[in-house]
């Protein structure tokens, strides 16, 4: 169902991109390698670029002026929802905690962690410029043994901007989330 | 050369002229567009299974002309539909019955992108589980005049493939239109 979702979401989302895809250049930009979807199970890959975006925050803007606000500063949103099985859990779970050490060795800052035994592991990351602007997000989740998700989203984000950003797309560690200003 | 048979050689010329753009707009009208068929491929790659056309169409800018000039001299045609019509230049459908519903490997999606990456189409959103398999394509660059998009679905034993250019500038107040209309029933 929350596959569906997505898709849901990202139909509305549908049409072109209306600048050439430069998203890879960006350093907020995470380029996850692929990673074998369960043979049974959901599978959500959703690679959205500015132009994309930009299409999204138009048809926003009426009712939504906020997320629109958002969607406008972002360059690129990637979503990938992985059901685990005994065939990819262990190269998934792998995956993700190699994503997980890159980021940190790549200056990305730890802003969330929550890991509860047999439930939700989450770590939410974050590419500070200076003292304030977010330039990235990468969210990474495990929900027990049954699925993986990691996102990332490029763009310039303000971080009182986080939580509508979760609720926009339909992000659940972000929705909570709420960062201070100092 | 006799002039009755120089006359009579250019009407025979623009005739089978006319003839052949005819035979070739009706075979492209009955048939899906180039990167729609591609993604029919992909999709179904070697499947081994029966699959029967069911609906199969392709319209060009000269059919949908008509088809708004033909809606606009009808009254009870809600103004969504007429300013969806007047958003699209250009649409391939097609909705093919499957024998079963096919057990896509996991491979999928990255021949689909094998297939489609050669002209220039980009996956934008890819969605797959027991039942349905949701795949949406879109260029790497065009402009929000054109904008280009390929899908197909899988849902259950029925595969659609959907092209189409259209002018998301004229489609921007439907979207918004519906969605606040989902939102307020909310």
């Amino acid at each position: 169902m929350k596959a569906l979702r997505f898709a849901g979401l990202a139909a509305v989302l549908l049409a072109a991109p209306l600048v050439s895809r430069a998203a890879e250049t960006e350093p907020a930009y995470l380029d996850f390698a692929n990673v074998t979807p369960a043979e049974h199970g959901e599978y959500v890959d959703i690679d959205l670029d500015q132009g994309l975006l930009k299409l999204a925050a138009l048809f926003a803007d009426k009712q939504e002026k906020e997320a629109a606000d958002v969607l406008r500063g972002l360059k690129h949103v990637r979503v990938h929802v992985l059901s685990l099985d005994d065939g990819n859990r262990s190269s998934a779970l792998e995956r993700v905690q190699s994503i997980r050490k890159s980021l940190e060795t790549d200056g990305w800052k730890r802003i969330v962690t929550v890991k509860e035994e047999k439930s939700d592991d989450v770590a939410i990351f974050a590419r500070i410029r200076g003292e304030e602007a977010i330039e990235g997000l990468a969210i990474t989740v495990v929900e027990g043994n049954r699925q993986a998700v990691v996102v990332n989203v490029a763009g310039e984000i303000r971080p009182d901007q986080i939580s509508a950003l979760g609720a926009r797309f339909n992000i659940d560690p972000l929705k909570k989330l709420q960062v201070a200003k100092n | 050369m006799p002039r009755w048979l120089k006359v009579l050689l250019w009407a025979g010329g623009f005739f089978f002229l006319g003839l052949a753009t005819t035979v070739v707009w009706v075979y492209r009208t009955l048939h899906l567009s180039p990167e729609a068929r591609e993604l029919k491929g992909a999709m179904l790659g070697s499947l081994s299974q029966p699959v029967s056309s069911q609906i199969q169409f392709s319209v060009g800018s000269v059919a949908l002309c008509a088809a708004r000039q033909i809606v606009s001299r009808i009254d009870d045609v809600p103004p969504e539909a007429v300013a969806a019509l007047d958003g699209v230049k250009a649409a391939s459908v097609g909705v093919f019955q499957l024998g079963h519903h096919p057990n896509l490997d996991p491979d999928v999606f990255r021949r689909c992108d094998e297939r489609m990456r050669r002209g220039g189409w980009h996956r934008s959103v890819s969605v797959k589980d027991k039942e349905t398999t949701v795949v949406i394509y879109t260029p790497k660059a065009v402009s929000e005049r054109d904008l280009k998009v390929c899908l197909a679905v899988i849902d259950g034993a029925q595969l659609v493939v959907v092209s189409g250019r259209i002018d998301g500038r004229k489609l921007v107040p439907i979207v918004a239109e519906r969605a606040s209309h989902e939102l307020a029933l909310r």
